[in-house]
């Protein structure tokens, strides 16, 4: 079974070592280093050809750090994918103290620094770092490094490197490789590779100050530094008849993501004006409001019922600034200056975008999925909902509510991101949800019955409805799903209504809950009852515990009578 | 007919059994009991104790081996129930044989993500929380909403 290794460590797909599409991996005499591609598609272990979608972030480039050991300097070069082709740039050799920021090392000046990890492998201890544009260069922990010498040990043998950015989408074509042979690369000359598959790229490395590049390493990294590449399906390599999955779709589709509120609002008529007052300027209108005679003497010469312009007032659980003017307002009722002053809302919806988590796919096997393993997920002002496991494993999940803050509806948009050998790359909002968040407060008497009796009718028990939620059951919907004879039992409600002031109460905190099967797992399982398989092989080729699903053809020059006690013996399992 | 005694600690499910000279009982003439059946014969032998422990034999002129499943005793004969052991009779060809493989003992010939229902779990579960990294915000503002433009 192909693996992805790095030092003799297996890493699974799926599994990242500090990078989203590329690595470096550095030999311990450091004469060469290769540049490994994060492939989803069909290509054979080893093989010189195939296609496959070159991963990477748009306007951005794969990059590679040459750090010899024992050298004070390390280059930084970099190829960048463009429309038309691969191109080579190299940066300037940093010096070995005061290292620049990443993003003018690399010269490029379209990096975010946020999202690029560093990942340092030495004596089969993985460290991770965050680069920080404050603090440089890398450091982890508080310790600031000058170097990778001094992250890994100036010592350390067999150092891998790699840089990794998070992956916003796959490169807009595939490439594909037509060479007999595996490239090799020297110094520009990938520019000659128009529209080309990067099979596995070479690059020469950078000895020593003053060296430049030794273009004569035209070694395979497949076997020099024990790498694999990363075949997307398991194949059965016995031949004949594959085993592997098969009908792999390969329509990926469009990507989904989240979107922005209408363009036009209730502010911009003009009609009303949402204001943000603080607690102190709250105060000040409430005392306008009942203390002081001039509101009842300048409005009821207006209005018939002063309190009518007053549409409504109530709290959200949120910080409001980046929708608020900067400089307060004055406060018109009913046309009337009131004489004080509050900030005021520029617009009415607010987004709120309360990042990712992530749900590691730590088990490799069909427990990660349905039905052994389930998930919800608690969206505030909206309840537990139901995720589908299937499609969150090793995803990245992001949440994102947009509020209108003038009447306290929100919507919570989950989208849904994975980039996994066995399925599609996925980025889509999946599910979406109504809720409402605002705790209404009331102005005078009349204000609160209406209040008070929206809170003593709010259905007891009922959860705000779904949004193309799931169908057919589930907690959003507050009918009971399917009772799962695989996990613990039907599933129950875990949240009612919110209304009224609840909000006031709610978890304020977004979490996913997975709930997951505990296998029970004998010692010396494999040896008596294996593990599923489902592969066609060639029986010489296995040892140990088989149990057969069909022979293909059987070619013992045997009696029937013992054929088919042979065939009976096979499918109750034999030890090779 | 010649056969040759064994005494075996194998598993009936392996193909390969231990023959050497520890478990090898020896050489000697046997004879059918009746009319038999190849594939389940009942063989006769002169009465030794020393091969009442045997369970395995080889007979050579119809080159198979045999699981010795019984054993009679009467007028100083022994009388061995055999039937065919086709793992080790045809161990070659098995092994050339190509097959679908439900269940393997080596992690690498398997397909662990698939589902054939022998998956045992305890009913107890494991349950993780994840809680994203932002949230609301804990104190909340203010909003008036007032007729007419401000």
């Amino acid at each position: 079974m192909a693996r992805f290794k790095f030092m003799g460590q297996d890493i699974n797909i799926g599994q990242c070592v500090g990078f989203s599409f590329g690595a470096l991996a550095i030999e311990e005499n450091a004469s060469a280093f290769s540049i490994l591609t994060y492939f989803q598609g069909d290509i054979a272990d080893g093989a010189t050809s195939g296609k496959a979608v070159l991963h990477t972030s748009d306007n951005r480039g794969i990059f590679a750090i040459a750090y010899y050991i024992g050298s004070d300097y390390g280059n930084c070069t970099y190829f960048k994918l463009a429309a038309n082709g691969v191109n080579i740039d190299d940066s300037d050799n940093p010096p070995f103290r005061d290292f620049d920021p990443i993003n003018d090392w690399w010269r490029v000046g379209t990096f975010d620094p946020d999202n690029i990890t560093l990942a340092a492998i030495a004596d089969n201890s993985i460290s991770f770092y965050e680069q920080d544009s404050a603090l440089f260069p890398y450091y982890a922990s508080g310790t600031v490094y000058n170097s990778y010498s001094d992250m890994v040990g100036a010592d350390a043998a067999n150092i891998f490197v790699a840089v990794g950015l998070d992956v916003l989408h796959s490169s807009p074509a595939i490439y594909e490789y037509i060479g007999a042979t595996p490239l090799t690369i020297t110094q520009g000359a990938i520019s000659n590779y128009i529209d080309s598959n990067i099979d596995h790229v070479l690059y020469p490395s950078y000895q020593l100050s003053g060296k430049g590049f030794d273009n004569n390493y035209p070694y395979n990294p497949l076997v020099a530094v024990d790498v694999v590449k990363i075949d997307s399906f398991e194949r059965d390599t016995s031949t004949p008849g594959g085993g592997g999955p098969s009908g792999y779709y390969g329509w990926e589709g469009d990507n989904i993501w989240f979107s922005n509120p209408l363009g036009l609002s209730a502010i911009d008529t003009g009609m009303l004006t949402l204001f943000t007052p603080n607690t102190t300027q709250t105060r000040a209108l409430a005392n306008y409001l009942w203390n002081d005679n001039s509101f009842f003497t300048n409005l009821q010469k207006l209005w018939t019922e002063p309190m009518d312009t007053i549409i409504s007032f109530g709290i959200l659980p949120c910080n409001l600034s980046s929708i608020t003017d900067s400089a307060a307002s004055s406060i018109y009722v009913g046309n009337v200056d009131t004489g004080l002053t509050a900030f005021k809302l520029n617009k009415q919806y607010l987004e709120i975008d309360f990042d990712s988590v992530t749900i590691p796919q730590n088990s490799n096997n069909a427990l990660d999925f349905e039905p052994f393993c389930k998930a919800q997920m608690y969206l505030p002002y909206v309840g537990f909902v139901p995720l589908k496991i299937n499609e969150i494993m090793g995803a990245k999940v992001h949440l994102r509510y947009f509020i209108d803050c003038l009447s306290g509806d929100c919507i919570a948009q989950v989208g849904v991101e994975k980039y996994n050998g066995y399925q599609a790359n996925l980025k889509t909002v999946l599910y979406e949800y109504h809720g409402n968040c605002l705790i209404k407060l009331p102005l005078c008497s009349r204000d609160f019955s209406a209040f008070y009796k929206n809170l003593i009718t709010a259905p007891i028990g009922a959860i705000s409805g779904a949004v193309g939620g799931s169908v057919g059951g589930g907690v959003s919907n507050g009918v009971a799903s399917v009772v799962d004879t695989f996990l613990d039992g039907p599933d129950i409600q875990r949240s009612g209504a919110y209304s009224g002031s609840s909000s006031a109460f709610a978890l304020r905190t977004p979490y996913i809950v997975v709930t997951k099967a505990c296998q029970q797992l004998p010692e010396h399982y494999s040896r008596y009852v294996g593990y599923p398989s489902f592969i066609t092989y060639k029986l010489s080729e296995l040892s140990g515990y088989t149990v057969v699903e069909g022979v293909i053809d059987n070619t013992v020059q045997a009696t029937d009578s013992e054929k088919i006690e042979l065939e009976n013996l096979l499918k109750e399992g034999i030890i090779l | 007919m010649t056969i040759t005694l064994y005494r075996i600690p194998d598993d009936k499910r392996q193909v390969d059994k231990t023959l050497n000279q520890t478990t090898n009982l020896g050489d000697l003439t046997a004879h059918f009991k009746e009319d038999t059946d190849i594939l389940n014969p009942v063989l006769e032998i002169a009465y030794n104790a020393a091969y009442t422990g045997a369970n395995y034999c080889y007979i050579s002129d119809w080159n198979r081996w045999y699981f010795i499943t019984g054993m009679e005793t009467g007028a100083q004969r022994l009388f061995l129930h055999c039937h065919v052991d086709v793992l080790y009779t045809y161990r070659d060809q098995i092994r050339d044989l190509t097959c679908v493989i439900a269940r393997q003992q080596d992690e690498g010939h398997a397909n662990l993500y698939l589902n054939d229902g022998m998956w045992h779990n305890l009913q107890y579960k494991q349950i993780a929380r994840a809680a994203f990294p932002k949230s609301f915000d804990d104190t909340g503002s203010y909003v008036l909403a007032i007729c007419g433009q401000s």
